[in-house]
């Protein structure tokens, strides 16, 4: 059959049925990916620093939102800080019970100006208070996929 | 480099022209599975036109920000047009989250202002209830940040509720010191035809109600629903019917925060409100005590708190006490939610602003009816985007 050769049913040609693998990739932004990748490959936390402001930005940003000024200056920071706030969830969101109330904090971090909103766990709901301190637990290296889900929780320390 | 704010825009102000709000219309706040999206537009967008006694508009704004996840369906500002008999005008969707009917009467009045167009029609419209309660509340979830807040799980209601249990800790309340809001607000709704919940709220009920996210329950919490809410605005100068109060746009102003509430140097401050309001005075040339009535955005209890901490209506951690001293009712020094707000009238997100704008006017036209607030002369509506990124603020004015 010729590539001219007009093809009037589907059955006339040659078909194979079966899924075709694709990928995509998903950027958080030049500073959320070298901010995720850290976590995935090294399971620590990097912040920007803008030295004239004395801010430390975490999650990292490109820019000082003070001066304005770009900021190349990268360092580590601890994963620990103290618990700013908490809430215990109880229902899911089609509003039905949890089997199990779920904790979720705002941790402020220690070494950095910024915080993160993620799970609390390894401790009761009635035992949590205000100004806790804990840590962050990372997952295991081969279940990082370079996202925030990459910590699993924070703990007390 | 030359900061914005530094450039000499007197100029510009003058050629602005003065805006009125001609005409509004609302659908009642509901679950109306059995009313199409656009239809709900229409018939807001109608009623408002017959208000304002016009047949025709030069552009129309659509105020939505859930059709495209919830109804498969985008392009509002044609679609409304076309099923509206505006075909042919200028239509778009303008979208900012839980801001975003606020945000299309802000555009409205820039376009109307600016003099690029006489009359605009801005419709709110939203339809929350043909998808099941989880799609609805991640659809939600994707106004916060969807790296690092969404990612994992967080909701508005888990936002709140942090922002909620750090304010009792910080200024010493407990939960039953919020339920003036959620009593307030239902006791308004009663007298409201338009209102999803029209039953009152006791402080018993309040505390007693089904925990959702400690410390918020489910009467600290607005509703998921349906509604769809217009006004119509036209220059000022040609706004004179006899038989009617004539409401002037005394003020349109609009602030920002950062998306992600980690980011905030302190989360119990409304930053991009503070902005939002202050621009608002300044534009209008009052302050808080000239506001006779706040139509704030009480999407939770603690939201009502916070915003009116950064209106200037309460100090820092008093916005509670405000409410606990009785002074948000109708009778009170700012009353607010005098038709039900967020709370009790619904609160159909994309709609929402544009319901707070309509519920003004009724006030400074004398017809709210039982909900009258004596002598409104001069009223504030404001309306929240996200956990208080966009914050838009309209103060309106018995002209």
């Amino acid at each position: 059959m010729s590539l001219l050769h007009r093809i009037e049913h589907p059955d006339d040609a040659l078909n194979w049925h079966g899924d075709m693998p694709t990928e995509g990739r998903y950027t958080a932004g030049i500073a959320g990916e070298r901010f995720f990748r850290e976590i995935k490959e090294k399971g620590q936390f990097l912040a920007t620093v803008c030295l004239d402001c004395d801010i430390t930005y975490m999650p990292p940003r490109l820019y000082c939102e003070e001066c304005f000024s770009h900021l190349d200056e990268w360092v580590e920071v601890g994963s620990w800080g103290h618990v700013h706030t908490f809430t215990v969830v109880h229902r899911d969101l089609d509003n039905e019970p949890l089997s199990e109330p779920r904790i979720l904090a705002f941790v402020t971090l220690d070494d950095a100006d910024g915080g993160l909103v993620h799970y609390l766990d390894e401790i009761e709901p009635e035992d949590v208070y205000l100004g806790m301190r804990v840590e962050a637990v990372f997952r295991a290296e081969d279940e990082r996929q370079g996202s925030i889900s990459d910590i699993e929780y924070f703990r007390p320390v | 480099m030359r900061h914005p704010s530094e450039v000499d825009c007197a100029a510009a102000t003058e050629i602005m022209r003065e805006v009125a709000v001609i005409g509004v219309g609302q659908t009642a706040v509901g679950e109306h599975w059995g009313i199409s999206l656009r239809h709900l537009a229409l018939e807001a967008v109608q009623a408002a036109m017959a208000d304002a006694g016009v047949v025709r508009a030069d552009a129309l704004y659509v105020g939505n920000m859930l059709s495209g996840e919830l109804e498969g369906q985008e392009h509002l500002g044609a679609l409304v047009a076309d099923f509206a008999g505006l075909r042919g005008i200028e239509a778009f969707k303008i979208e900012a989250a839980c801001g975003s009917g606020a945000a299309a009467v802000r555009m409205g009045y820039v376009a109307v202002a600016g003099e690029l167009a006489d009359i605009v029609v801005v419709v709110g419209v939203e339809k929350m209830t043909d998808t099941l309660g989880p799609d609805t509340t991640a659809a939600l979830a994707m106004a916060a940040d969807a790296d690092y807040e969404a990612a994992h799980g967080a909701s508005f209601v888990t936002l709140n509720a942090l922002l909620m249990r750090r304010y009792m800790h910080q200024y010493g309340y407990a939960h039953q010191d919020f339920a003036p809001f959620a009593v307030n607000a239902h006791q308004n709704a009663l007298n409201n035809p338009y209102a999803m919940f029209r039953f009152p709220v006791s402080c018993e009920k309040f505390s007693r109600a089904r925990m959702i996210s400690e410390p918020i329950n489910l009467l600290d919490s607005s509703p998921i629903c349906d509604g769809a809410a217009a006004v119509v605005l036209a220059p000022l100068c040609e706004a004179r019917d006899p038989s009617m109060t004539t409401v002037r746009v005394a003020a349109s102003a609009v602030g920002t925060d950062t998306l992600a509430v980690h980011d905030r140097k302190d989360p119990l401050v409304l930053a991009g409100a503070e902005l939002s309001s202050q621009r608002a005075y300044e534009g209008a040339g009052v302050r808080p005590a000239d506001i006779d009535l706040f139509e704030l955005h009480d999407a939770f209890t603690i939201m009502a708190a916070l915003s009116l901490e950064a209106a200037g209506f309460a100090d820092r951690g008093r916005g509670l006490a405000l409410a606990l001293d009785g002074e948000i009712g109708i009778n009170g020094r700012i009353p607010v939610t005098t038709m039900g707000g967020l709370k009790a009238r619904g609160h159909p997100v994309g709609a929402t602003g544009v319901y707070q704008i309509v519920e003004v006017v009724q006030q400074l036209r004398g017809l709210a009816g039982e909900n009258q607030v004596p002598n409104a002369r001069i009223g504030m509506a404001q309306n929240i985007g996200g956990s208080g990124a966009t914050v838009i603020t309209h103060i309106l004015e018995q002209s």
